[in-house]
């Protein structure tokens, strides 16, 4: 890899790791998510610094071109956390009808009381 | 001075009696103003059924949130209620409510903000748990010197007392699983004053940890990556 494209692709994932801790500390970005994105530039870093860690990878998997592995690697990673964000929402959908429903059923006990 | 002892339980309604029953008789005994109030975080068991038939005061949270959200409930219910001093306190009956006494007096005296009571700093406690979790927790007491220059030895203990000031930055910001390590950073971070005051725990009479083995490494990661972001971020306003 060309020197300059290295350091390039490292300052990305610089700023990167900034942008994450940023986020985290005006609160929209959990802890928990927060380190999963942080592990994943992590490993993008010592890829970018040893790229024959690639290579060697790929071979021993049986890969043609480096780059496919990589590719594939990325595919399944966007596919199981686009996954997780699903079942994320899905878990608030449902936390959010059972407290509209409590707060909306409170609400009606409330009124009753104070007749 | 009031203050309020903030117990957290998920799935306790075979500890969760005892506890509040040691909670009752302490009470008289003590010359400041002691409330407490039960977080039930959601628990499938009998353990809300159980606060009701006795009458313990309860909160009783629709979903469970796990201990940070059930811990920080309890800390705008004291914010609410303007209470001055809010102490943790588990609801499995591993702490002793005999040394919240020696909790709370390094607060009322304003020697410190915020007080931990510590299995480590001296051989009160029998109860240190197990080898592998003991070696964890130094790890997370070094990682604490490393970022705070602090020395904190019982770095996971759930058992703590608060003044108001803390208890207004726990009501507002507070980390939602595993809570106790990254929000003693964030406390630190800040200016404040903590320290650890030897007392007694227990082995959990029923019921298993919520940390399994296999959880172990997934915790370590997290709370060290939490506890290095903390300090990170956080900036000093006292």
């Amino acid at each position: 890899m060309e020197n300059n494209l290295k350091i390039f692709l490292i300052l990305l994932i610089v700023i990167g790791i900034y942008m994450i801790f940023k986020t985290i500390k005006k609160k929209h970005l959990s802890m928990k998510f927060g380190m999963y994105w942080t592990i994943i530039f992590a490993i993008m870093l010592i890829l970018i610094i040893f790229p024959s860690i690639v290579e060697w990878l790929a071979k021993l998997c049986g890969f043609k071109e480096a780059p496919n592995m990589l590719f594939l690697i990325a595919i399944f990673s966007l596919f199981y956390i686009v996954f997780n964000i699903y079942t994320s929402i899905s878990k608030l959908i449902e936390n959010n009808k059972s407290m509209v429903q409590e707060l909306s059923i409170l609400k009606e006990e409330l009124k009753n009381k104070n007749k | 001075m009031k203050v309020l002892v903030i117990i957290p339980a998920y799935n306790e309604e075979k500890n969760i009696k005892t506890v509040c029953n040691s909670l009752e008789n302490i009470k008289k005994t003590l010359d400041f103003k002691l409330d407490y109030i039960v977080i039930n975080d959601g628990s499938t068991d009998n353990t809300l059924k159980v606060c009701e038939e006795n009458h313990f005061p309860t909160i009783n949270l629709v979903h469970n949130l796990g201990i940070g959200g059930a811990v920080q409930t309890g800390y705008k219910y004291a914010l609410k209620n303007n209470y001055d001093i809010a102490i943790q306190f588990d609801g499995d009956g591993q702490h002793d409510e005999f040394y919240i006494k020696d909790l709370v007096l390094p607060i009322i005296n304003k020697e410190v903000d915020m007080t931990i009571g510590s299995r480590y700093v001296s051989n009160l406690s029998e109860f240190k748990s197990t080898k592998m979790r003991q070696a964890g927790i130094k790890l997370l007491s070094f990682i604490l010197k490393l970022t705070t220059k602090e020395k904190i030895f019982d770095m996971t203990s759930g058992f703590r007392a608060v003044n108001k000031d803390i208890i207004k930055i726990f009501s507002n910001d507070y980390p939602n699983d595993y809570p106790e390590p990254e929000s003693l950073v964030a406390v630190i971070k800040k200016g404040y004053d903590v320290k650890e005051i030897p007392v007694k725990m227990h082995e959990r009479k029923h019921g298993k940890s919520s940390i399994t083995p296999l959880k172990s490494i997934y915790y370590m990661t997290k709370v060290s990556y939490a506890m290095i972001v903390r300090s990170i971020i956080e900036k000093k306003v006292k």
